[in-house]
């Protein structure tokens, strides 16, 4: 185990800058739970506008509202990301 | 120039500057392409104004259709109470629907010469509008209730005299309530400029990638996310205006006829 660790933290000491691994693992979580929350809010919107399409627009407003909700969550990691890299 | 000298630059390019006064006052890539989104909006506002007629026609019918179609999508949104709102909702919308398309349009020239970039994909644009809506949604909560009225959403001293003891946690909520008022602005500015900027980067890159095929599909979505973005700054700068102006017993008023009119329609089947 401890073997491992350490050729990893040669490996990432050698061939890759932190700020690089630690913007990339930004990136990574900013895009992988907002998505779920994303197509969560997509899939209840569009079973809720099966059941009753006569609300179709209101539907659509709110769950555009709330994926953009979710959405800047993730952006505020990709501008954190980005700061990261620029430093 | 290949993908290995791909440089990434938060900051817009400084084209020159100006002298104003003793002060040089520098004009970025951002601002020209600004300018260039205010001419061609004056422009068209100028060319609906002149050919006004009362039996609309051409160029202006266009505009008078798209305009009504927004109104009687604002009413929807937030109400009758809404309406004022309209001039600076549509200036909102308009300035960054354009802003955001030119931006894609010039910015396959752009990311070359640095010449043009779309402005919303610069933090000081989106910083700017957001605290103009800021501004004003604040204005507009003071104008409803009272300055002291609005603050005391934030300060809640009343409910301490009111209720005693218990006063105290609706004083604490108040307190909550000014971190969720100050980080409204920054989220605003904050989700157009990453979304802008963001496209903008995957932009570059699919072009340094491979030229002409492989970003269209991208430029389709940029298309898009340009769209949605300008739709959701506006109506969430709808919203905030017309929580902050809303009064807590009308709310329930108006809440309760629209259940009543919903409840029928649920099948108990279904529901």
């Amino acid at each position: 185990m401890r073997v491992y660790l350490t050729i990893i933290y040669f490996l990432i000491h050698y061939y890759m800058n932190l700020n690089t691994f630690a913007a990339a693992f930004a990136i990574a979580m900013g895009v992988i739970i907002p998505a779920f929350s994303i197509g969560r809010i997509g899939a209840k919107a569009v079973e809720s506008i099966a059941r009753q399409p006569e609300a179709a627009s209101k539907i659509q407003l709110n769950m555009i509202l709330a994926a953009a909700f979710a959405e800047g969550l993730g952006i505020f990691t990709f501008v954190i990301a980005i700061l990261i890299l620029n430093k | 120039m290949g993908i290995q000298d791909l440089e990434i630059h938060l900051a817009p390019k400084t084209v020159f500057t100006l002298p104003v006064g003793s002060w040089n006052l520098p004009v970025t890539n951002t601002m020209i392409t600004m300018w260039l989104v205010m001419a061609i909006l004056i422009g068209l506002a100028l060319v609906a104004r002149f050919t006004m007629k009362y039996l609309p026609k051409g160029f202006y019918n266009l505009v008078e259709w798209a305009l009504g179609g927004m109104r009687n999508f604002m009413k929807e949104v937030g109400g009758e109470a809404a309406q004022q709102h309209f001039p600076i909702f549509i200036t909102f919308f308009l300035t960054i629907l354009f802003s955001n398309w030119l931006g894609i349009a010039m910015g396959l020239i752009a990311e070359q010469l640095g010449f043009l970039r779309a402005p919303t994909s610069d933090l000081n644009t989106t910083a700017a509008l957001a605290i103009v809506a800021f501004l004003y949604f604040e204005y507009q909560g003071m104008k409803a209730h009272g300055v002291f009225g609005h603050l005391g959403h934030f300060f809640n001293v009343k409910a301490i005299i009111d209720k005693g003891p218990l006063g105290v946690i609706d004083f604490f909520v108040g307190l909550l309530h000014i971190i969720s008022e100050l980080v409204r602005p920054v989220a605003l500015a904050l989700r157009l400029f990453g979304n802008i900027f963001g496209g903008e980067i995957v932009l570059t890159v699919a072009f340094l990638i491979v030229a002409p095929a492989f970003p269209l599909p991208f430029m389709m979505l940029e298309f898009v996310i340009g769209l949605i973005q300008a739709f959701v700054f506006s109506v969430l700068f709808l919203t905030f205006t017309a929580l902050n102006t809303a009064h807590e017993e009308e709310e329930g008023e108006v809440v309760a006829p629209t259940k009543k009119e919903s409840g029928p329609v649920i099948h108990p089947a279904v529901g």
